[in-house]
């Protein structure tokens, strides 16, 4: 008798009741991603994916599922016209499974085009307190990150790495484009209160949006089309760029939203870099992998019987939505979602499917970001010097 | 050979040339059945580019109805409404005759057709319906109709643009009551889904008639996926088919007598196939046109491909197989 099975005879539940419950979770899930589509900031994007149908596999799998002004992103892909993504990460460890699938998306992303800046934000890292003080995140951005982003396969004629902390010119585009902002704007959009720090104001009020329209300054050819990908809770931070774009007569930037990569512990909690045990890590070795996704959460009942006559729930599966993210082919994934809906395939084959997936992916990454130089680091980052503004 | 149940009437109004979910297919039949006579109207409006294939696209469905319904021993009086004075309202005196004149030349081609095909339906121009006794006693009874009902002017004010309701309701709103008039004398109508405000204006001054078929939208030719992404009202409702400069996109429409085979080439060249039904699909149109006119020439029954597999050159070339003699 396994865990599950005897936590449920211990809550006197049965297995009807436990997949009733699990699929409670995944309608749970559904109607948070559904309630952030409002059709004002935010609109649905399956009509446009209809369209895009096999342009880009995260529009095709629903992992991008909301956007906001997408539609001239979509003219310069289908008309090989140049745009511009940023799409970042605060560093203060090791990117892991999340993060990657973004980064896959960009990489999509750029062969449909686009020219790709990554801001590492060592700043937005020390003043949400996750790191000790900004040197410590500077190290993890230049010595961890960069090289696992290089070894992805990101275009270096293409890709820019903008260093926060270590580009003094952000300083000067931060302090022009903050001066749009009121603090009563920040307030409704963040929740400043008084007991934000004035690093955090400074930030969240000048700081980001200024990399986010860095792209259309002069020294970057002007104004163009931007798209940024985030996860919903970065939304604001869009709204404020946006907003300024228009005072300053740049394009808004378009949005698309992606949801978070579920924890392998808990469908309804994030993969989080800084709480180490909700995440799998880039840098993981084969047994921690292995160990992790043993323990994952599982879209399955906890007896056997019941699995194969109650199917399981693919979209709560840590396992099967790590495939569903990174795996190249659509063919695979629907299979997987299908034999494991139906219960032909077995929760702990899936398991076995995926430490292997997952630790053959993470070879590579690793064993790339090993042999890339700092030779390789220079000539991707972002050192433009802004006179414009 | 008759059918029971009307079931080619059936399969044919349930097909991918119309939009069945804007219509009740059972409960048209049933009128049908009961029936036995039928008078069936398609009408159009013209503007200065000329007539369009898709105006003949709905030729040909008005006629393959037409002898579906003869099939049955169902007597059908069908007819093409030449809009003429509607075509000429709104616009300045300039435009107007050469709008007048373009009809003219529209007539002479719609003939050649009417001939060529041995379409059964009669053309009947607007302005000459306007004389009639029958009209104008109609007229006046739904001019009394619509003084009196809030739903009819709530209705009418839809069939119009929210800035041409004030313009609308100074002349009391005097074209959509002539719509009302003349359709009201018809037990069908075939139309693009945009018309159907004017039906059910029409039905609640009947309290039934017409019965409204909706054709599937029409769409520009030329453009990639992205324009429709950019251009929802595009994606939902199309273009007017019968209006060759319809949302200014006589350049991407094929016009009779005046689109190069070239051109028509390019249009089909550069348009996008779609991968799922629910999407805009053009070339779907061209192949549809072109086996439409296939079967309607020779009397045959119309056979559709429910997938679009065959490629760009090979519908092409059955359209101009079709209708070389229009193009140059």
């Amino acid at each position: 008798m396994n865990l599950m099975s005897t936590l449920n005879k211990i809550n006197n539940i049965t297995i009807e009741e436990e997949h009733k419950n699990k699929l409670n979770i995944k309608n749970q899930i559904d109607e948070n991603n559904l309630s952030l589509v409002d059709g004002q900031s935010l609109k649905d994007i399956s009509r446009i994916a209809k369209y895009m149908n096999g342009v880009h596999e995260y529009i095709d799998r629903g992992i991008i599922y909301a956007h906001l002004d997408f539609e001239p992103i979509t003219t310069a892909i289908a008309n090989k016209q140049p745009f511009t993504i940023v799409s970042g990460k605060n560093p203060s460890s090791s990117l892991h499974l999340g993060h990657l699938a973004t980064f896959r998306m960009l990489l999509k992303f750029q062969e449909l085009g686009g020219e790709i800046v990554i801001p590492l934000t060592s700043d937005e890292s020390y003043i949400d307190g996750k790191v000790k003080n900004i040197k410590e995140a500077e190290n993890i951005a230049y010595k961890i990150i960069a090289p696992q982003i290089l070894a992805m396969g990101f275009d270096p004629q293409k890709t820019k790495i903008l260093f926060h902390t270590q580009y003094a010119d952000l300083y000067r585009i931060s302090s022009t484009f903050g001066q749009y902002i009121s603090i009563n704007q920040l307030s409704s959009a963040f929740g400043i209160n008084p007991s934000s720090t004035a690093s955090q104001v400074f930030y969240r009020g000048a700081v980001q949006l200024s990399t986010i329209l860095l792209p259309q300054l002069l020294e970057f050819g002007g104004n163009k089309n931007v798209l940024v990908p985030v996860s919903v809770d970065q939304h604001p931070y869009i709204l404020l760029a946006r907003d300024v774009a228009k005072k300053i007569g740049m394009i808004p930037p378009s949005e698309v939203v992606i949801p978070f990569l579920q924890s392998h512990k808990d469908p309804l909690i994030k993969m989080s870099s800084s709480k180490p045990d909700t995440c799998i890590y880039l840098t993981d070795t084969p047994d921690i992998v292995k160990n992790k996704l043993n323990k994952a959460y599982t879209g399955s009942v906890s007896t056997l019987d019941g699995h194969k006559r109650l199917g399981a729930i693919p979209e709560i599966d840590s396992c099967f939505q790590i495939i569903r993210y990174h795996h190249d082919s659509i063919d695979y994934i629907n299979q997987i979602y299908s034999d494991y809906k139906n219960g032909s395939l077995k929760s702990s084959d899936l398991k076995e499917i995926t430490i292997k997936f997952v630790n053959d992916m993470l070879k590579g990454i690793q064993e790339r970001a090993k042999n890339v130089s700092d030779k390789e680091i220079q000539e991707v980052t972002l050192k433009m010097k802004i006179n414009s503004i | 050979m008759k059918s029971s149940n009307l079931t080619k009437i059936k399969e044919y109004l349930q097909s991918r040339l119309f939009k069945p979910s804007l219509f009740e297919v059972d409960g048209l039949l049933k009128h049908i059945q009961t029936k036995r006579e039928l008078r069936i109207l398609y009408g159009e409006t013209y503007d200065l580019f000329g007539l369009t294939i898709d105006s003949i696209k709905n030729y040909f469905l008005l006629e393959y109805l037409t002898r579906l319904l003869k099939e049955e021993d169902i007597s059908v009086e069908a007819v093409l409404l030449i809009g003429d004075v509607a075509s000429i309202r709104n616009i300045n005196v300039d435009d107007k005759n050469a709008v007048l004149k373009q009809i003219e030349r529209n007539l002479k081609i719609i003939n050649k057709i009417v001939n060529k095909y041995h379409l059964s339906f009669k053309v009947k121009k607007m302005s000459s319906i306007f004389k009639t006794q029958q009209f104008i006693t109609n007229f006046q009874k739904v001019q009394q109709f619509y003084e009196q009902s809030n739903v009819m002017k709530d209705l009418l004010e839809e069939t119009v643009l929210k800035n041409r309701v004030k313009q609308e309701l100074a002349v009391g709103f005097k074209y959509s009551l002539e719509e009302v008039a003349i359709i009201s004398n018809f037990d069908l109508k075939i139309g693009p889904p945009r018309e159907i405000k004017y039906d059910k204006a029409s039905q609640i001054f009947t309290g039934q008639k017409p019965l409204g078929i909706y054709v599937n939208p029409t769409y520009p030719l030329g453009f990639n996926y992205d324009y429709f992404i950019n251009h929802p009202e595009i994606d939902e409702f199309g273009v007017t088919p019968y209006k060759a400069g319809s949302n200014r996109l006589q350049a991407n429409r094929i016009i009779l007598g005046q689109t190069s085979r070239e051109q028509i080439k390019e249009l089909i060249t550069k348009s996008f196939i779609p991968k799922f039904e629910d999407l805009p699909n053009p070339i779907n149109d061209i192949y549809q046109i072109s086996v439409l006119s296939k079967a309607v020439r020779e009397g045959k029954t119309l056979s559709l491909r429910r997938d679009t597999v065959l490629s760009k050159d090979i519908i092409y070339n059955l359209f101009i197989d079709e209708f070389n003699e229009y193009f140059k």
